[in-house]
């Protein structure tokens, strides 16, 4: 059954519930977009930062965190905690490439993001020789380490990587000791 | 989350390589563009804004129910169609290069029994779970002015059911591999089964909460607290989704272990083919001659043959085969041979 006008194939009253209702998304819609830009301008070089902590290289993070925002944005309703949300997808989604990557490593380099001043990054890497010492962690003690940084828990960190808060804490000093020992080690070489 | 909490051990004051890890977070402003970043992704809006003016001119619920009542579900689609054509020589070229008795000793080789049991897990693994997230997305968008909810939760209590098996089956592989290693002491265990078990424990893990998660569902259900119940449901359908996502890790790296030994075992390179074609390579017996095959000790689990395609060793006895294997699809006349059947050591009969 249709309540719709025959004369002219619309009925005034339902085009005014429509533009109601579009408006009414339209408005829904510009609230996630404020809500959501907040939060990107505050937490992505964060995210890069703990993707290249864990072994990322920029571009490759720059890439992922791009990724794990756009999906963010899409789910942006659904998640309860999104700061928590893009770390655990963004590290599991570099697991996920450097275990493709091992095994297949010719496949073609992705089109750049835009968030990326891809001129910029030999020059930034060049800049950060603290890069190479966390890449000289194994890596749980660096994974540990780079949620660590970026101000989880002991507690949160076991839930995310499925270990004990007390395996955590061990693999932190672990890789506490091996930083401080490659640093004192760099210093007597100079 | 929290922000200045455990991290007792670090002090920006007195670690100075704290202080270069800030550096070079702060740095990372050099060589981002985060207007632009952001730009990218909230362009998605637009396309949104106007799906939603679609609105005005589709009525969804008559098209669905045009769907629905003519178009039974099917199979899902090749992940690449354009290839499926080149696919299917391919492994028509290497069915015929491999000889079919070499590759019924292929499937008796235990790394490859191992790595191939393991992925077939896998696949069920993804059929529950897809099932599962299928069945809770549908009920979630009806949950908050569902009329019976009895019904709704009788069907969350099947899914936490399913749930909770596909949980065991994925322990079970975990405590065999270990198991396993410490039998056989293997020393260097595989690349593959190192690659495959950190993903294997964090799916047990999702598959664990997404049970927990099912179980609360049901138990808000019983109590007409829908409205809390659709969160749960939102949460479990996120679990969901990571734990498919971590089957397709495991699938992506099983097939490749498959293709590893067998490429490794034939000094063929096989890494073209696809699950689908390694499934072939291994299954496929339905026009294989097999008469002069010593199938003495090789397990036939999942073999699939035909009644007038294949041709047996003259000691099996085709018709006892028959009554342990499913006519997939009924009256197609192919067979495939359930668990648990292994030719004897001795001729003549099927375990």
């Amino acid at each position: 059954m249709s309540t719709r006008e025959p004369a002219d194939g619309t009925d005034p009253r339902a085009a005014a519930h429509e533009d109601h209702a579009l408006g009414h998304r339209s408005r829904e819609r510009l609230a996630v977009d404020g809500e959501f830009s907040d939060f990107y301008r505050k937490n992505i070089r964060g995210l890069i930062g703990f993707l290249v902590n864990q072994g990322a290289s920029l571009t490759e993070a720059a890439d992922i965190a791009q990724d794990t925002m756009t999906v963010a944005y899409r789910r942006w309703n659904d998640l309860r905690s999104p700061r928590a949300w893009v770390h655990t997808v963004s590290s599991r989604a570099y697991i996920r490439r450097f275990a493709e990557v091992r095994e297949e490593p010719v496949d073609p380099l992705p089109e750049p993001t835009s968030l990326l001043r891809t001129n910029a990054v030999a020059e930034w890497e060049a800049r950060h020789d603290v890069l190479e010492q966390m890449k000289a962690l194994p890596p749980r003690q660096r994974q540990v380490l780079a949620w660590t940084i970026s101000e989880f828990t002991p507690k949160e960190i076991a839930g995310q990587l499925g270990m004990t808060p007390e395996a955590v804490r061990a693999s932190l000093k672990k890789a506490r000791q091996a930083i401080a020992k490659n640093v004192a080690h760099g210093e007597e070489e100079q | 989350m929290t922000s200045h909490h455990e991290t007792d051990a670090y002090d920006p004051t007195t670690d100075p390589w704290l202080a270069q890890q800030r550096a070079m977070m702060n740095d990372l402003d050099a060589v981002l563009d985060v207007k632009a970043g952001l730009h990218e992704v909230l362009l998605q809006s637009r396309p949104d804004a106007m799906v939603d003016n679609l609105d005005t001119v589709l009525d969804v619920e008559a098209g669905l129910h045009e769907v629905l009542s003519t178009a039974p579900p099917g199979p899902r689609p090749p992940a690449h169609p354009n290839t499926a054509a080149t696919d299917s020589s391919l492994a028509q070229q290497l069915l015929e290069s491999v000889g079919a008795e070499a590759r019924m000793q292929l499937r008796a080789h235990p790394d490859v029994a191992r790595s191939h049991r393991r992925l077939d897990h896998v696949r069920t693994l993804d059929r529950i779970v897809t099932h599962s997230l299928e069945r809770i997305r549908a009920l979630t968008h009806g949950l908050e002015d569902a009329r019976d909810l009895a019904s709704t939760r009788d069907l969350v209590v099947v899914i936490a059911h399913d749930l909770e098996d596909a949980h065991d089956l994925i322990t079970r592989d975990l405590t065999r591999d270990l198991t396993h290693g410490l039998i056989v002491n293997d020393l260097a265990p595989s690349l593959t089964a190192d690659l495959a078990r950190p993903h294997a424990r964090a799916l047990a893990r999702a598959l664990d909460v997404a049970h927990g998660l099912a179980l609360r569902l049901a138990h808000d259900l019983d109590n007409d607290r829908n409205v809390v119940a659709r969160t749960v449901a939102i949460n479990l359908s996120l679990d969901l989704d990571r734990a498919l996502g971590l089957i397709l890790n495991l699938v992506d790296i099983w097939t490749k272990g498959v293709k590893k030994t067998l490429s490794e075992m034939l000094g063929r390179d096989l890494s073209a083919l696809d699950m689908n074609l390694v499934d072939r390579f291994l299954h496929d017996f339905t026009t294989s001659n097999l008469r002069n095959a010593d199938l003495r000790g090789i397990s036939l689990d999942g073999v699939r043959w035909s009644m007038t395609g294949t041709q047996w060793p003259p000691d099996v006895d085709v018709e006892a085969l028959k009554s342990r294997s499913v006519e997939t699809p009924a009256g197609s006349g192919t067979w495939t041979v359930r668990p648990g059947t292994t030719m004897a050591e001795e001729p003549t009969t099927i375990q």
